[in-house]
């Protein structure tokens, strides 16, 4: 029982919460409470799940890296009407990719089913999703007084639980359909809990949101359906008896490459496909992931969603795109990617400057967050697009630990603005006096994101600067300086409202509610330093009891702050689909007439660093 | 299992559900026939309401008959005798094609036509003339049904302009909108114009041919290509296919609102009300793509690449124009009117990667005849989105009849707060018309992409394909449009769940109306999550043992074009190396 429970986690990790919100439907008659409780029970299975897979999950010893397979807890699911008479899948025992071990070939299915699968990288985003749940369960409660607020009922769990299985879904699906579907799915469930609870702006935030990501998932689409094609095109002309439509992710990004290096007339015919695939699919996953020069859809959306989209945003959302560059992009375009990442990571360091100093130019807290998340995108981008083995993993490092932080920081600030309809900086100053525990919570999730040693942050940051400056020193030094200017940006704002003399905006019965230049009701602020009784005779808590839940979060940022080899580990055993594949991009090279082995005029040279750990 | 006898269980499954439809949607009419009779004897305004009530009901039991002969055996009663006695010919892969497409197109348009009967009790109640809305419908269906089977291009010709008489009857007769005398006049001249097109057409093919038989004019038509010496009329004869199919296609895209060849026909459409507005959708464009499928069999397939470019041309623009024009527009019904002609645009995208299936890329390649290809993407995108269609059009015309006029997109404002359950259900066929999963509308929309890009990447078992990059921009024109026309659906959405609305919460009254779009809603939602069950229906002759053992025959014709295609795909090749 408990085996096929583990053989099938994956699978299970993904239905609990779709489970979790069709009971949410059922008990909605019992009220709110009721609904939350379901929830947060169904957010600890996930994270029970999760502790259960990261337990399970294999990670080999150096020397076996071999041995083990990539992908663990494998389970297949059909689409609910199989597709009989279209085989869309090919016939899995022929398949050379390395990851196809004898499990998977009994798992033969024909018609459109998936495989679900983890390996290393994805364990850890699938770990992120469950444990940023918590502060999006507790994003409903208005006053922090413990109880969930009117405005949201049976449809915000509903939607919230359906958002944790899509992307469980997304981040294990390894088939393209099953991929593209979770991924639209989830621009729809956004889309609608934008509109439902979004600010004033919603409406226009909506749409820059929906025209965005369509715009990105019609183009990822498009590059990802003509790959399978080119794909079936080659497999058809060498074994004509096996081909079908071949819809496995990982099994077209680990065999193509091999085909071209082994046939020059496949390498042809790759070549003229090359570059529409490779530039759909990086304006694609470009868009969805608000990387330069398609970021402004996520600077206006993320200031207006409620706080639980934008931790579902900030934290994992963004990534998937990140993950689509790094396991699809980069394995089947290496040379085009070489060949253009000078221009890129130009692109990405002048944005993570600019946004840099936005962030500095902030003055409202939200804004600055989403300013400081998209500049630490951009350097992330810039980890990936060094070739640099050391600084991917700097890279995946600083997503899962930016993820843990946004989620935090965001969560707070909502505190904020839903107690003082406010969140603009000048309204604050001194928190620290009376809110002890939100300042305490507030601290740790800026000191990790500025990357103060002993916290996740930490590690993620040295990593990335560690494997840029391998890659060039002079763009490790601009990475170095947008980190101090982000540092700047956060100890003045911490400054700012957890120290100095105490001041709260209070909003007064009767008084005018002036309105801000987000359309937030402001109300009047006043000097609560005069009135030093007031301050003392009932000092209200911003966190009760969900600090509980939220210091899980907390010892997560100091335990792979201090201990990030587990992590690393669990990350390495991906293996090939992190390091980059210098064997076969250099033996494409010598194929491929086009493409020369000399130092491309854009790019970097690609330097062959070991594995980090 | 057989086959058929699937294809006659999944078709049963939708009739049945029709039926329980039915019976869910009209109890007064079925079981209070008397009490309606009493109404309309103490007030005399309710005549039109029972006789409307009543026709409406024979219209459905005509439905329902039809489909009974239809379903009672392999092949159905009189009217298909012909395709009985072509079975038997030695005409096997494209005849099979075609009645396996039969068979789908029927199946739809029996739906489709049931779909629009039930929309059309409740829009026609307040008509001078109601009962010949319904019957107009039914002539429609009845002549759509035939032209899917029709052996002779020149009854196709004769039909078709029958269906498109039913529609100008529809919008002379039964038009509640102010506008009908202006729009009247231009849809006779559109319809005459058009009419004189398909018929020089149809002149033009015959001179080719020398025959108005399909298989007459195919194989002749074949021969006369293959010798360079013999002219017609003192013209090449590929000069004189290429100009009737031209006549031809010009015809068809004035009657679908095609761009470049619409003439006003959007504007015309926009301007109807919304039960017109639906039938004239379901009967033209199910006329227009079964007169190009049939088209595909005779003459397209000689000349692949030319006719190919003209409709990806024809598509291109139909897709893209219409598309920035719906963005912009702030009337919903001219914005609406917009919105299917890109629907249009890329049913002709699924056509033009359809074309030469037959014969060249269909047979050779396993992995194409592994999937539906662009014809059979066509046939389930054209059911899917009629059937959304006429989902969005039956809201609509319940709307109008409790007195909403719905004229701005804006007016959609609060509608989930008014009415709950119509407006989940018409949320639910917009996203399917955005094509977002999981509904019939991305499988359509999956399916015609995955055929237009396969169709310049696999060529032969043998040899890697040539590239094609006409489509790819058009793909990528197909993925510009569709995210266009996904903002217009979603704009809708919002304004319908994120705004207050105008008026208190009211029940609506147009049930029959209503009931259609639940029924719509469900299938598309169903079709979503079991895309089989109508693709089946649409490959039959393609189960995978059939490919696999090679039962399809070859005719000796197919084969020669095979070669000939593989030599020029060849020489092609040779001559790209050598420039390389």
């Amino acid at each position: 029982m408990w085996n096929t429970l583990i053989q099938h986690l994956t699978l299970i990790i993904c239905i609990v919460p779709l489970i979790g919100a069709c009971i949410v439907l059922f008990v909605s008659r019992w009220g709110r409470s009721a609904m939350r409780m379901t929830v947060m029970m169904n957010v600890a299975l996930s994270c029970f799940l999760s502790v259960v897979a990261v337990a399970y999950f294999q990670v080999p010893a150096e020397e076996n890296q071999d041995k083990i397979q990539q992908f663990q807890f494998e389970s297949v699911i059909g689409w609910p009407g199989n597709l009989s008479g279209i085989s869309f899948n090919k016939d899995l025992s022929e398949t050379n990719g390395k990851h196809v071990q004898d499990q998977t070939r009994q798992n033969q299915v024909s018609g459109l089913s998936s495989r679900l699968g983890m390996d290393g990288i994805r364990l850890c985003f699938v770990c992120l999703t469950s444990l940023i749940m918590i502060p999006i369960v507790f994003s409903d409660s208005v006053h922090s007084e413990g109880k969930p607020e009117k405005k949201f009922g049976v449809s915000f769990y509903s939607l919230i639980l359906i958002a944790e299985s899509l992307l469980f879904l997304n981040l294990t699906s390894m088939n393209m359909i099953m991929y593209l579907i979770s991924f639209q799915l989830l621009i729809l469930v956004f889309y609608l809990t934008i509109g439902l609870w979004g600010g004033k702006e919603k409406r226009r935030v909506n749409r820059k949101y929906l025209q965005f990501q369509t715009a990105g998932i019609l183009l990822i689409s498009f590059g990802l359906i003509l790959t399978t094609i080119a794909y079936s095109g080659i497999a058809s002309s060498i074994a004509p008896e096996k081909s079908t439509l071949e819809l496995s992710l990982p099994v077209i990004v680990q065999e193509i490459p091999d085909l071209i290096s082994s046939n020059l007339e496949v390498a042809e015919y790759w070549q003229q496909f090359s570059p529409w695939i490779f530039y759909s699919l990086l304006i694609g996953f470009f868009i969805t992931t608000g990387l330069f020069p398609f970021h402004t859809w996520f600077s206006t959306v993320n200031s207006e969603t409620p706080a639980s989209v934008a931790i579902f945003l900030s934290a994992i959302s963004l990534k998937i795109g990140l993950l689509g560059l790094l396991e699809i992009v980069f394995p089947l375009f290496p040379e085009l990617l070489v060949s253009l990442n000078g221009l890129f990571i130009s692109l990405f360091l002048i944005a993570s400057i600019y946004t840099a100093l936005l962030t500095l130019a902030q003055d409202d807290l939200r804004k600055m967050g989403t300013y400081l998340c998209l500049c630490q995108l951009q350097l992330i981008a810039v980890g990936i697009f060094t070739f640099n083995d050391v600084a991917r993993y700097g890279a995946i490092l600083m997503m899962i630990g930016h993820g843990v932080a946004f989620s935090l920081y965001f969560y707070l600030v909502s505190l904020l603005e839903n107690r003082f309809k406010t969140r603009e900086m000048e309204a604050f100053s001194g928190l620290s006096r009376k809110y002890s525990t939100w300042s305490f919570l507030f601290g740790m999730t800026l000191f990790s994101l500025v990357g103060v040693p002993g916290l996740f942050g930490f590690t993620g940051i040295f990593t990335l600067l560690v494997g840029i400056s391998q890659a060039s020193f002079l763009y490790s030094l601009v990475v170095l300086f947008v980190f101090v200017l982000q540092g700047w940006a956060v100890f003045w704002m911490l400054q700012k409202i957890l120290f100095g003399e105490f001041r709260e905006p209070v909003f007064v019965e009767g008084s005018s509610m002036l309105k801000n230049d987000h359309g937030l009701n402001q109300p009047e602020i006043l000097d609560r330093t005069s009135s030093e009784q007031e301050f003392h005779a009932e000092p209200k808590r911003l966190i009760r009891f969900e600090f509980y839940f939220l210091f899980l979060l907390v010892i997560a940022l100091v335990f792979f702050g201090i201990f990030p080899n587990t992590i690393l580990k669990t990350i390495d055993s991906a293996g090939n689909s992190l390091k980059m594949k210098r064997e076969s991009h250099s033996s494409m090279m010598k194929v491929v007439p086009n493409h020369s082995a000399d130092t491309p005029q854009w790019g970097l040279v690609p330097r062959s660093e070991g594995s980090f750990t | 299992m057989n086959p058929l006898l699937m294809d006659l269980s999944a078709a049963l499954i939708l009739m049945i559900s029709g039926f329980v439809m039915l019976l869910i949607s009209c109890p007064k009419i079925l079981f209070k026939p008397r009490s309606v009779y009493l109404q309309t004897l103490e007030d005399p305004d309710k005549e039109t309401v029972s006789n409307n009530s009543y026709s409406g009901m024979i219209s459905f039991l005509v439905i329902l008959v039809a489909g009974a002969f239809y379903f009672q055996s392999e092949f159905p009663g009189i009217l298909f005798e012909n395709i009985n006695e072509i079975e038997e010919t030695d005409f096997t892969s494209s005849l099979i094609q075609t009645s396996s497409l039969s068979k789908a197109v029927h199946i739809s348009l029996l739906i489709l036509g049931s779909l629009h009967l039930s929309i059309g009790i409740d829009f026609s109640k307040k008509l001078k003339h109601p009962s010949v809305y319904l019957a107009v419908i039914l002539f429609c269906l009845g002549s759509l049904l035939m032209m899917s089977l029709v052996q002779n291009i020149l009854l196709l010709f004769f039909l078709l302009e029958m269906s498109s008489l039913g529609v100008g009857l529809l919008i002379t007769f039964c038009e509640k909108n102010d506008a009908t005398k202006s729009t009247v006049r231009n849809y006779w001249m559109n319809h005459v114009v058009s009419m004189v097109l398909f018929f020089w057409g149809t002149v033009l093919l015959w001179g080719v041919g020398k025959s108005f038989d399909f298989f007459r004019l195919k194989e002749s038509v074949f021969l006369l290509l293959g010798s360079e010496s013999e002219k017609v009329w003192g013209v090449h004869p590929e000069y004189l296919l290429m100009g009737s199919i031209l006549f031809m296609v010009a015809s068809i895209g004035m009657k679908m609102g095609l761009i470049p060849f619409q003439s006003g026909t959007l504007i015309l459409r926009s301007k109807t009300s919304f039960g017109n507005m639906g039938a004239w959708i379901l009967v033209q464009f199910s006329a227009g793509i079964i007169v190009l499928i049939r088209l595909n069999e005779i003459s397209f397939v000689h000349l692949p690449e030319k006719i190919q470019l003209l409709l990806l041309m024809i598509s291109g623009v139909t897709m893209l124009i219409p598309a920035i024009l719906a963005v912009r527009e702030l009337e919903w019904a001219k914005s609406f009117s917009y919105m299917t002609a890109v629907h249009a645009g890329f049913l002709i995208l699924g056509v033009a990667s359809g074309i030469g299936t037959v014969t060249a890329v269909h047979s050779e390649s396993l992995f194409l005849a592994s999937m539906p290809n662009g014809i059979h993407s066509t046939v389930y995108y054209l059911f899917v989105f009629l059937l959304m269609n006429a989902g969005v059009l039956g809201v609509l015309v319940a709307l109008e009849k409790e007195g909403y006029k719905i004229r701005y997109m804006d007016d959609f404002r609060g509608l989930y707060h008014i009415h709950p359950p119509a407006s989940i259900c018409l949320a639910i066929l917009l996203i399917g018309l955005a094509g977002f999963p999981v509904t019939a509308g991305f499988w359509g929309r999956m399916f015609i992409a995955i055929n237009s890009l396969s169709v310049s990447t696999l060529g032969t078992a043998e040899a890697l394909p040539l590239f094609n990059p006409v489509f790819f921009v058009l793909a990528l024109i197909f993925c510009l449009s569709s995210l266009m026309i996904a903002i217009v659906y979603f704009q809708i959405l919002g304004s319908m769940f994120f705004q207050t609305p105008v008026k208190k919460s009211q029940k609506l009254s147009g049930q029959f109306a209503l009931s259609s779009t639940m029924f719509a809603a469900m299938l598309t939602v169903g079709l979503g999550l079991f895309p089989s069950a109508l693709i089946r229906l649409t490959n039959t002759n393609k189960s995978p043992d059939s490919i696999q053992t090679g039962s399809i025959q070859e005719k000796p014709e197919t084969l020669v074009l095979k070669e000939k295609n593989k030599t020029s795909r060849g020489e092609h090749r040779d001559a790209e190396t050598v420039n390389q």
